[in-house]
């Protein structure tokens, strides 16, 4: 019994550790920063292209809506700050598959950095736009 | 998937970081705050390097979104049958969008 307990604790101490390093909230947050462009990606091309086929003014009237709208203006923010994540977590998966930065403290250091730039080019956009 | 079709997501990837960035800077952020209009637009994609560079990034983002839609779904270890119907319908929605995005340049430049 002793000894089930041990191994039952130690298989949840690995499970939850995964959960306090940054590389696996990175991982996750890749993936669902990349689904959420996928969704965009679809609704951006059916929008476009549906709205061009009813006509100029029709296509005129859904870009003011959808670009005057504060929930959308917050929303394309949010879109960018996605895009920024996603391109620059990625710029640091490309990194790895060419051998550099794979060390433990050089992958945290690395994803800091990307993390920074993204960080400042999102809030540059924020001030541009408001 | 094998070697040749994650090679493609990662070259699709550096293509992306390019021509999206360019597409965002060129649509968006350069006239951050204006509503765009159809005329607008027409001037912006009125050089044939503009008009190919989102072409390339359509054709590119689609292959990367359903690369990456399909990694995501083969980490829930669904049986190879499920696989094929799944990559089958996301294959058929990626064309059919590939084909509205062209239609949709086609449109601007008519």
């Amino acid at each position: 019994m002793a000894k089930n307990e041990t191994t039952l604790s130690l298989a949840f101490k690995a499970k939850t550790q995964v959960w306090t390093t940054i590389g696996m909230w990175a991982w996750v947050l890749h993936r669902l920063t990349g689904l959420g462009l996928v969704l965009y990606i679809f609704i951006h091309i059916l929008l476009m292209s549906t709205s061009l086929l009813r006509g100029q003014q029709a296509f005129d009237a859904m870009l003011s809506y959808l670009m005057g709208h504060p929930v959308f203006q917050m929303l394309e923010t949010l879109l960018l700050g996605a895009v920024l994540y996603h391109g620059f977590n990625g710029v640091r998966i490309l990194l790895f598959d060419l051998g550099v930065g794979i060390g433990l403290r050089s992958q945290k250091v690395l994803f800091w950095i990307f993390m920074a730039i993204a960080a400042f080019l999102w809030l540059w956009s924020i001030v541009l736009k408001f | 998937m094998n070697a040749w079709t994650w090679l493609l997501q990662r070259i699709s990837a550096c293509v992306l970081l390019i021509t999206l960035g360019l597409h965002l800077w060129f649509l968006h952020i350069a006239h951050s705050g204006e509503v765009l209009r159809y005329s607008e637009i027409i001037q912006r994609l009125g050089t044939p390097l503009l008009i190919a560079l989102d072409i390339v990034l359509l054709i590119f983002g689609l292959y990367h979104a359903v690369y990456g839609v399909y990694s995501v779904f083969l980490d829930f270890g669904f049986g190879l049958k499920t696989r094929v119907i799944f990559l089958g319908l996301l294959v058929m929605a990626a064309i059919g969008f590939l084909g509205l995005g062209i239609y949709g340049f086609w449109a601007f430049l008519r």
